[in-house]
């Protein structure tokens, strides 16, 4: 008897003891760690990068692993932080998880680092940084900014008589109608998907083309009960009253299987592809995000589109501050991984630079595809800086896509009430 | 000669109780001070909880989402409770009745019972789809399919139907237990006086498996109020919130919005309401059975 | 006539309504293991054919099951140490609460101590309190602990389990005590009287704890994903739902691990079954 309570008490202090030895190991061993987005392209290029770094002795060194993401990238950072076992430095934030963490008081201001006024200058940033200050501190440097384009397949779009990509709503109406002939055919992928996320890629999109890049959240009040809104909200009602495209495509990509004609995509989808479906990316005609009018900005020639962004993070608890900032810094200031990772990642880094540099313009005369989305950098706008954002995506498919989709609300009130309740939420938080 | 050893196993006895006491402080009576804690704390696992009174409180109170899944919990238990009551019983009187093959009919229904929710979750969600086997079978022979994880009002009822197929086996296992110790000399009674089926089935056999029926039930309600696999994996809580479950919107307010006060309170509240409801059903349906 | 009853007398004559109550009670049968044997059918084909094809038709093989422990590591998702991650909790779990349950229903049952009273009100309390109150402090414990990530965060909480105290000291009430002073005059250490005497006098409902339990620890969900975000050391069933979240389009793969995930709890069910019935409707009183 005693035997056993022995043996239950001993396994049950090895449990306990086998992995809080791990915290008071690391801060011995002096490596700058660094967490970087899951994803093959990103990875290797952080390889290449990261050995260079380390052969060049220029400081300590940095190991690096993937964020350890499962359900997101945002879920496992949470985890290490509460935890104590978050690294020193993390890519593949988006900016309102980056408020939040600064909210939570995680992050090392960057703009008071040593070097940080170097970086914003030499790769000409100061108009990009403006989007993502917090209280006027800088806390994030976006290191890519992928505008977000519409995929259409020029195959099906010449079969049905279309010369030329569809750009505003009647055009892709009239698209939809003659694809609805053909029976459970669709002409535009309108929703993105369940997640909080996708409304990035179909609301958010098509309201930053519609409103010019009018913002949807200024100073933390939402704006989007405006005309902007009104459009794109009426555009999708009659995309779904119509039928014209469906609730969920959740089987397949339908635009490889060309249950669709069109869907967003982003620079990233380029190399998936490459690799999954090389025949069918030789039919993409890569087209701007559609909005009402052709033109209406008389000024501007290009539509304004939502640019999924992320960036780099330095944590509070990091012990190498001063250490890690110097990796960071020879990053950005190194104008050959600027090439190296948009050659390994296809997606542009965010510079102000990329039209003007000499070094880009050689990049992208032999990537025609990338070139489209490099040209569409500085009229793609970055999500609103909140805390708040996965709660307001939310709300946003909740009280408005939602509703309007399956005809519950007309457009006036759905828009009204989202409105209403985002207040109400970012009012709470202060 | 035996006096000594019960000495001596009344101290091991005790060891044991101290033992098992031991365990439930550390994992059981920690955790609820820190519950306590929480609820009136402004906390977000960093650095230490500050008190705030009724913040949190103030919040919760006036969180649509939270009540909206409150409301999800009722809108769950009208499918729900009524499917599962119906399908269960049907099954416990065709159990009955069944010649051979009891027990591989019994089998078969409690095969979904033990079944890994994130399994047949994701079945189900293969199954239910837009292009899936049950929308084609549909198509096929009646033209038209059925959103049935894809619409606001669909959705729910489908999680139901899921449920309802993993619980049909064990409830109506237990109303078939129930059904067998009720005494064949009712029935004859019954019978003498010229009962319809109808009123046979109202006024015996029904309140002879009261237990079973107020155990069932209760059974079902704490299911409603603690489902989270299901949704989680089938819907994400979607479209619009319809399945959003209180599981879920406390999972993602402590461990997403890092607002572990908050989901403390939450988890509390539904505790409360819980409680309340099983203890309304027991107040409302229990009866003291006295066969006359 | 009760319409009960005309069945019952239709059954004893064999006509056409128990033929009728047995054709439909075999047809529900097998409608309720359909979703099964779709995740079978559609593990086994490409994941093209199986929105396209019908349920037994297309080109069969072991391809997704192949993905999955091959190439599955590639995309961060360790499938086989998943698996294997799942074994060691559950079995450790399981092993454990059966041990402990075993000597403390002992202790509560059938030897007399001070405080045996108090112990017997806590457990039913205890019992009664619903589990969702703890997940979240439970959480901050094991952070506290340092134990985030760590197989401990699984194991530890589930120790004991007051649900298999209560279940074990019922059975062991109910058995008489004259086996035990028989056992005590043969000198019996307490060990040998629970796991000699009393575990196999009670079977069905020793089974039915072990069984229980391992489900469902093998079957738990929320809190590994809480606790572990780790993925080599994930339980299968987080693993799953990770890899469903990330690459849902693959869905040959995730059905195979759907499978896999199903798997051990069905051969343990279809071994025990015998248990598992008796102990059910033993433990419906």
């Amino acid at each position: 008897m005693e035997k056993i309570i022995q043996a239950m008490l001993f396994t049950g202090i090895l449990l306990l003891s086998g992995c809080s030895e791990n915290n008071s190991l690391s801060d011995q061993n002096k490596v700058i760690k660094l967490w970087v987005a899951p994803n093959v392209t990103q990875e290797a290029f952080w390889k290449i990068a990261i050995d260079k770094w380390n052969k060049s002795g220029l400081g300590l060194p940095v190991s690096f692993t993937t964020i350890p993401a499962t359900g997101g990238a945002e879920e496992a950072i949470l985890t290490a932080l509460v935890s104590g076992n978050a690294p020193d430095i993390s890519t593949n934030i988006f900016s309102g998880f980056a408020a939040q963490l600064a909210n939570l008081g995680q992050l090392q201001e960057l703009s008071s680092m040593n070097g940080y006024s170097q970086i914003i200058e030499h790769r000409k940033m100061a108009s990009i940084m403006k989007d993502w200050g917090l209280n006027g501190k800088q806390y994030i440097l976006p290191l890519y900014s992928n505008p977000v384009l519409i995929w259409w397949r020029s195959d099906i779009l010449k079969d049905l008589g279309f010369e030329q990509v569809p750009q505003t709503y009647d055009e892709v109406y009239a698209l939809s109608k003659k694809r609805a002939a053909l029976g459970n055919k669709f002409g535009l992928q309108v929703t993105a998907g369940k997640e909080w996320r996708d409304r990035w890629f179909d609301y958010i999109s098509f309201y930053y083309a519609e409103g010019n890049g009018l913002p949807y959240i200024k100073d933390r009040e939402a704006q989007y009960d405006n005309d902007a809104s009104l459009a794109v909200l009426t555009f999708i009602k009659t995309m779904f009253e119509n039928r014209w495209t469906a609730l969920d495509f959740d089987s397949d990509d339908p635009l490889t299987t060309g249950l669709v004609a069109g869907a967003v995509h982003g620079p990233w989808d380029i190399s998936y592809y490459q690799k999954m479906f090389p025949e069918i990316l030789k039919k993409i005609a890569i087209g701007p995000m559609i909005k009402s009018t052709k033109n209406r900005p008389q000024n501007k020639s290009k539509t304004s589109t939502f640019a999924d962004s992320k960036g780099l993070v330095l944590f509070k608890s990091s012990q190498v501050k001063a250490e890690a900032f110097a990796f960071i810094n020879w990053v950005f200031m190194n104008d050959e991984l600027s090439i190296l990772w948009l050659d390994k990642t296809g997606m542009p880094p965010a510079r102000g630079d990329l039209t003007t540099n000499k070094m880009f313009n050689d990049f992208y005369s032999t990537h025609p595809l990338g070139k489209a989305y490099a040209s569409y950098v500085d009229v793609a706008v970055p999500p609103a800086f909140i805390e708040e954002t996965i709660d307001v995506q939310k709300v946003m498919n909740v009280e408005m896509i939602g509703p309007v989709k399956f005809g519950i609300k007309n457009v006036k009130e759905a828009a009204k009430d989202a409105v209403i309740r985002t207040n109400k939420l970012l009012g709470w938080a202060k | 000669m035996i006096k000594p050893l019960q000495m001596n196993e009344a101290k091991i006895g005790a060891a044991i109780a101290i033992g098992f006491l031991l365990f439930n402080a550390i994992f059981w009576l920690y955790p609820f001070v820190w519950l306590a804690i929480m609820a009136v704390s402004e906390w977000r696992f960093f650095d230490a909880p500050v008190f705030s009174g009724l913040t949190n409180l103030n919040y919760v109170l006036q969180d649509p989402e939270f009540w909206n899944s409150f409301w999800n919990v009722v809108r769950f238990m009208a499918y729900f409770i009524p499917i599962v009551l119906i399908s269960s019983l049907a099954f416990a009187f065709g159990l009955q009745h069944l010649g051979r093959g009891k027990v591989f009919v019994a089998l078969c229904f409690l095969l979904a019972y033990i079944s890994s929710g994130v399994a047949y979750s994701l079945v189900f969600t293969k199954v239910f789809s837009e292009t899936g086997p049950i929308n084609l079978f549909l198509l096929d022979w009646l033209g038209y399919t059925i959103p049935w994880l894809s619409s606001p009002t669909m959705a729910m009822f489908s999680v139901s139907l899921v449920i309802t197929w993993k619980f049909v086996g064990y409830f109506g296992l237990i109303f078939y237990s129930g059904l067998n110790a009720i005494p064949k000399e009712i029935y004859d009674a019954a019978k003498l006086d010229n009962c319809s089926a109808f009123t046979t089935l109202f006024k015996v056999t029904l309140p002879m498996i009261n237990a079973q029926l107020i155990m069932v039930l209760i059974f079902a309600i704490t299911v409603a109020f603690s489902i989270f696999t299901e949704p989680y994996m089938m819907t994400g809580g979607g479209p619009m919130e319809s399945t959003n479950m209180p599981q879920l919107v406390m999972y993602e307010t402590a461990f997403k919005r890092l607002q572990p006060g908050r989901a403390a309170l939450m988890a509390i509240i539904l505790a409360g309401v819980s409680y309340l409801v099983v203890r309304v059903v027991r107040k409302l349906f229990e009866r003291d059975l006295e066969i006359v | 006539m009760s319409f009960l009853n005309k069945i019952s007398i239709g059954l004893k004559k064999k006509t056409f309504g128990s033929w009728l109550i047995t054709i439909a009670m075999y047809t529900l049968a097998l409608t309720w293991l359909y979703p099964y044997i779709w995740m079978v059918t559609a593990s086994l084909k490409p994941t093209s054919e199986i929105y396209n094809t019908s349920m037994f038709s297309g080109n069969f093989s072991l391809d997704n099951f192949h993905f999955l422990f091959d190439s599955a590591e590639k995309l961060d998702r360790p499938f086989f140490t998943a698996l294997l991650n799942s074994f060691f909790v559950t079995l450790t779990v399981t092993f454990s609460v059966l041990l402990t349950s075993g000597y403390i229903a002992y202790a509560m049952t059938k030897i007399q101590f001070k405080g045996h009273k108090q112990l017997n009100n806590f457990l039913l309390f205890q019992m009664v309190l619903p589990g969702m109150l703890l997940t979240i402090p439970m959480f901050v414990l094991i952070k506290q602990l340092g134990l985030i990530n760590s197989y401990s965060a699984m194991i530890l909480p589930s120790l004991v389990s007051g649900w298999g105290v209560f279940m074990m000291a019922q059975a062991f009430k109910g058995t008489p005590n004259d086996y035990l002073d028989a056992a005590k005059l043969d000198r019996a250490s307490m060990s040998q009287i629970i796991f000699k005497l009393m575990v196999p006098l009670n079977k069905s409902i020793v089974a039915i704890v072990g069984l229980f339990t391992f489900t469902g620890t093998w079957d738990n969900f929320m809190w590994p994903l809480i606790v572990i975000s780790d993925v080599d050391k994930m339980p299968l069933s987080v693993l799953l739902a990770t890899f469903n979240k990330q690459f849902g389009e693959y869905v040959g793969p995730v059905m195979a691990g759907s499978v896999i995930q199903t798997l051990p709890l069905i051969i343990i069910f279809v071994i025990f079954r015998k248990y598992f019935l008796q102990g059910m409707s033993l433990s419906l009183k």
